[in-house]
Formats: structure tokens, C-alpha cells, sequence
């Protein structure tokens, strides 16, 4: 589904990408671990078209090269991205939010049953009460589960999650990725999720790729990680 | 009575200000871009409309003026404007800044430089009567369809899904174009419908301030300031700082007529001292 080929990413003169390589296929759940700086977030930017920062090399989804789209042309291929930072428009509703990661009818889902509004209070009940409220009240937790429905509202075959657990509470943490592998169960999509390394939810994974220094040092099946004490170590940030 | 009058004036005076600044607002909010040019589209309007309502009519030149004038808005986004996306905003200003002199050059070569007189429309050419006051009929035509242009602008960009994407765009033009939204076009229709606004202002007022080659330069600042005052890409705050605007350009010219020019600004600095985003600014792409 998405291939990536000696892709380099560079901000500015800074390379923070080198030579990566990557094979997603269609359904995985893959893991995308390293430790901050390591060049996670920058290529979810390289892969989404945005800019900064500039690529060199491959990257193709669904067999179709995107390297150098403009990024709602690659959102309207089916790539749907969900930052590390949220971005919920705090000026609109709820619902216009969700709204808004609706895409036109010129871009089938390719779906049985499209991942619509009435999914988004499924998957996430509490939003169908606040759907009148601004998008800047709420807590944290909500605002990602807010953000991960929004994306897919759009109905991407391809999800890029950055960090959805970052900065909340472990049991809100637990809901946000519960949320995750129930949209997966019932939609499947495809996803990559970068996150901090947890043995909880590597046991769902189907395939990690480690990443340090801007290059990938470590791709195989989880069972192979949980083995590497080694490298566990590393991403965890002792020793 | 002179009293209500100026207040009135500067009530219609605002509601122009303030239907100029909304396209210059919109444009800021989602573009980035400082779009000096927005000027000359209010100039524009009044000469293509100098120019045609005499074969065509009156009322029918006030729609078609108007939408030459997009259609020059749609140019200048794509021969200019489009350029300097994403980068200083100073580049923005100084390129539309030269083609706004260019355009006002090329309209005084082609118009001469004096000032031309349209009159009001003959359905508006009275005065209406409210007990002791007397006031121009044509006066209160103008802030009719100057709140129709508002009016619209606000229920279009609060109450659609493209006026969703438009006010997301202001906040975040990143996620936007990631949720498979296309800015470019998203862009050019703000640019489509500001310059119509600005066109359609600028005829309103020829029969009060007459038509020149320097109109546009003349509105351009206040509309500025407006921006400034009512908080960059908010439409009800657009509308409340033309109206403070124009209400102040107005009446001042009672309590201090030598200082009424300076006034705006002063308006403006001490909005800007207390609310630096304006009075109902939010956080935006510009910052």
C-alpha cells in the first residue's frame, strides 16, 4: 500500500531523514518507535506533502508515485494524517470540525459503509453532546479522540497517527488507542502509529520499524523487539 | 440635529470601511497576505462603472462593474498574489503595493486625474424626512447594500461548509489542505469575492465622494485600520470596527476638526494597547 524508497528529508541544509526504506501493506497495524528528534514526525510531514520540509526519493501509495503532491491531493488519495499537536480548529463546533475532515463526493471511500458523522459519536459518544461546543473546550484526551475521528471522517485507507497518546493520562491513553483498534476492527485501514515504544501495544502490532538519527535501524515483527532488550533500552532512553 | 446627522454619516461612512476591509480581512486571514492591491479593486469598481453605466444603466452596470472588478481580483491572485504565498508578508505588500501604483498611474493617464461626479441613482436622489431631520436618501440606499454584502459575508462564511474551511484556513492552513481541502482554490475565491465587495463599495460611494484615481490609496488605510481595530479575519469585529471607524472620522470633525485624520490611529493604538489581536481577534496564520 505505501512504499517508500531511499527517501532523504532535509529542513533547510539540516538532513533529518537518510536513506529510508519502508513497506507498509494493506491492513497492518505498523509501529513506528524512536526516541525524540529521530526524524518520526518529519517523515508523517514528508509523506503528507507538507512543507517544510523537502524530500528527495520515493515515496508510492497504491502503486501511484505521490513524492511531491500537494498535500490535499495526497489526503484526497487516501492518506489521512493526525498530528502530534491536535490542530482542532478551537474557532468552529465539534461537528464542523468533524465536518471538515469530510471529503467531497468527487472522492469515493471506497467503502461498503463510509465512516460518517454518526461513526464519529460511535466510536467517540461523549462528542455527540459537546457537538455544539467551540473546538478549544476540551481536554485533552477528547481533543485527540476528536482529531482521529476528524481524520477519518475523510475515510482514508492509510492512517498516520503521531503520538495520539502523548501528554494524557495512562487510562486515557488506553481509551485513545481502544478507540484505534475499534475503528481499525470495524474500518480497516491501514496504519502507521508513531509512538513512545509501550509493550501494550506492541502485542497489536503487525510490524515495527525503529528509527535513529533520521535513518531506520531496526524493521521486523514485534516479537523480534520485545526480544532485543538491547535496543529496548535504547528507545527507552536508559542506558 | 447636526449631531444625529454626522453620526448617521459615519454609521454609512463605516459600513463602506467596513465592507472594504472584509475582503482585505478575509484575504490577510487566509492567504497571508498583506494585499495592498485591495485598494485599487474599490477605484476599479467605480471607473468600470464611470465607464459603462451611461450604455448600460444604472442598476445593470452596478452588477457587471462589480464583477469585472472580481474578475481583475482573479487575475492579480494568479499573476501576483499567488507568488508570494508562504513567504514574508512584506513581499506581499511591496508587490501589490507597486501594482496598485501602476494601476492608479494607468487609470490617471486613461481618466485624467480629476475628480469625475456621478450622480445618485434617480430612485434614491431625495432626502427622507424624520421629524426635524432631513437626510439623503442615497446615504441610506448605501448602508442598505453595504449590510447586504456584510450580511451575506457573515452568514457565508458561519453557516456553509466552505465557510468552514475558511475560517479552519485562518487558523491553520496546514491541516486544512491535510484534510484534502485545495487552499489554492480556496484562496482564489476569497480573492474572487473580496475584490467584488471592494468593487461594489467603491461604485456605492462615487456619488458621495466622487470618482479619482486616488480612492482607492484613500480608503486603503482606514480599511487597514478597521482590520486592525476588529480583529484579523472576524467579520462581526470587521463590522464594529468600521463603524467605530466611521463614526469617529465623523464626529470628531465636531470636537476637533484639525486632528480627525490622526484619530483612527489613535482608535487603533489603544485597541491594539489593551487587545493586541484586535477586539475579537483569535490566534491565526499570520502570527
Amino acid at each position: 500500500m505505501l512504499e517508500i524508497r531511499d527517501l532523504n528529508i532535509f529542513y533547510g541544509g539540516a538532513q533529518v531523514g537518510r536513506q529510508i526504506n519502508m513497506q507498509v501493506n494493506e491492513g497492518a497495524f505498523v509501529g513506528l518507535f524512536g526516541r525524540n528528534g529521530s526524524g518520526k514526525t518529519s517523515l508523517f510531514r514528508a509523506i503528507m506533502g507538507l512543507k517544510p520540509p523537502t524530500v528527495q526519493g520515493g515515496i508510492a501509495f497504491k502503486g501511484r508515485e505521490i513524492t511531491g503532491l500537494p498535500p490535499f491531493a495526497i489526503a484526497n488519495a487516501g492518506i489521512g494524517w493526525v498530528p502530534e499537536d491536535r490542530k482542532i480548529f478551537p474557532n468552529l463546533t465539534i461537528q464542523r470540525n468533524l465536518q471538515l475532515g469530510a471529503k467531497s463526493a468527487k472522492y469515493p471511500s471506497g467503502r461498503q459503509k463510509p465512516f460518517g458523522l454518526d461513526d464519529a459519536y460511535r466510536f467517540f459518544p461523549k462528542l455527540y453532546g459537546l457537538r455544539d461546543n467551540l473546538g478549544s473546550q476540551m481536554s485533552g484526551g477528547e481533543q485527540q479522540m476528536l482529531t482521529i475521528t476528524r481524520t477519518m471522517m475523510g475515510n482514508p485507507s492509510l492512517l498516520l497517527l503521531d503520538e495520539p497518546t502523548e501528554g494524557l493520562a495512562p487510562t486515557t491513553a488506553r481509551d485513545v488507542i481502544n478507540m484505534v483498534l475499534e475503528i481499525r476492527k470495524n474500518f480497516n485501514v491501514t496504519t502507521i502509529v508513531v509512538e513512545q515504544f509501550s509493550e501494550h501495544l506492541l502485542k497489536y502490532l503487525d510490524h515495527c520499524y525503529v528509527m535513529e538519527m533520521g535513518g531506520v535501524i531496526f524493521s521486523d515483527h514485534p516479537s523480534v523487539l520485545l526480544k532485543d532488550e538491547a535496543l529496548q533500552r535504547k528507545l527507552l532512553g536508559v542506558g | 440635529m447636526l449631531e444625529l446627522s454626522l453620526f448617521l454619516n459615519g454609521i454609512v461612512l463605516g459600513l463602506i470601511y467596513a465592507a472594504v476591509a472584509l475582503g482585505f480581512s478575509l484575504v490577510l486571514g487566509v492567504s497571508g497576505v498583506i494585499n495592498f492591491s485591495h485598494g485599487i479593486t474599490f477605484t476599479f469598481g467605480a471607473y468600470f462603472f464611470l465607464t459603462m453605466f451611461k450604455t448600460v444603466g444604472y442598476i445593470p452596470a452596478m452588477i457587471l462593474s462589480p464583477l469585472c472588478v472580481a474578475l481583475v481580483g482573479f487575475i492579480v491572485e494568479r499573476l501576483i498574489i499567488r507568488r508570494v504565498y508562504g513567504q514574508d508578508p512584506l513581499f506581499g505588500l511591496l508587490i501589490t503595493l507597486g501594482f496598485t501604483i501602476a494601476m492608479e498611474e494607468l487609470i490617471r493617464m486613461i481618466y485624467g486625474p480629476a475628480t469625475q461626479n456621478i450622480n445618485a441613482p434617480s430612485f434614491a436622489n431625495g432626502v427622507v424626512i424624520f421629524g426635524d431631520l432631513l437626510y439623503s436618501q442615497y446615504r441610506l440606499f448605501i448602508a442598505a447594500v453595504a449590510t447586504l454584502m456584510i450580511a451575506f459575508a457573515w452568514i457565508f462564511t458561519e453557516k456553509t461548509r466552505f465557510g468552514a474551511v475558511v475560517k479552519a484556513g485562518m487558523f491553520d492552513n496546514e491541516m486544512v489542505s491535510a484534510l484534502g481541502h485545495n487552499l489554492y482554490r480556496l484562496r482564489v475565491v476569497i480573492m474572487v469575492v473580496g475584490s467584488f465587495m471592494a468593487g461594489l463599495s467603491g461604485i456605492l460611494s462615487a456619488p458621495i465622494w466622487g470618482v479619482k484615481p486616488g480612492m482607492g490609496a484613500a480608503i486603503l488605510m482606514p480599511s487597514f485600520v478597521v482590520v486592525l481595530i476588529g480583529g484579523l479575519g472576524s467579520i462581526p469585529g470587521t463590522l464594529i470596527g468600521g463603524l467605530l471607524v466611521g463614526v469617529t472620522l465623523s464626529m470628531g470633525t465636531l470636537v476637533a476638526p484639525r486632528f480627525v485624520d490622526i484619530m483612527p490611529y489613535l482608535l487603533m493604538g489603544v485597541v491594539v494597547y489593551f487587545r493586541p489581536r484586535g477586539l475579537m481577534g483569535q490566534h491565526n496564520i499570520v502570527e
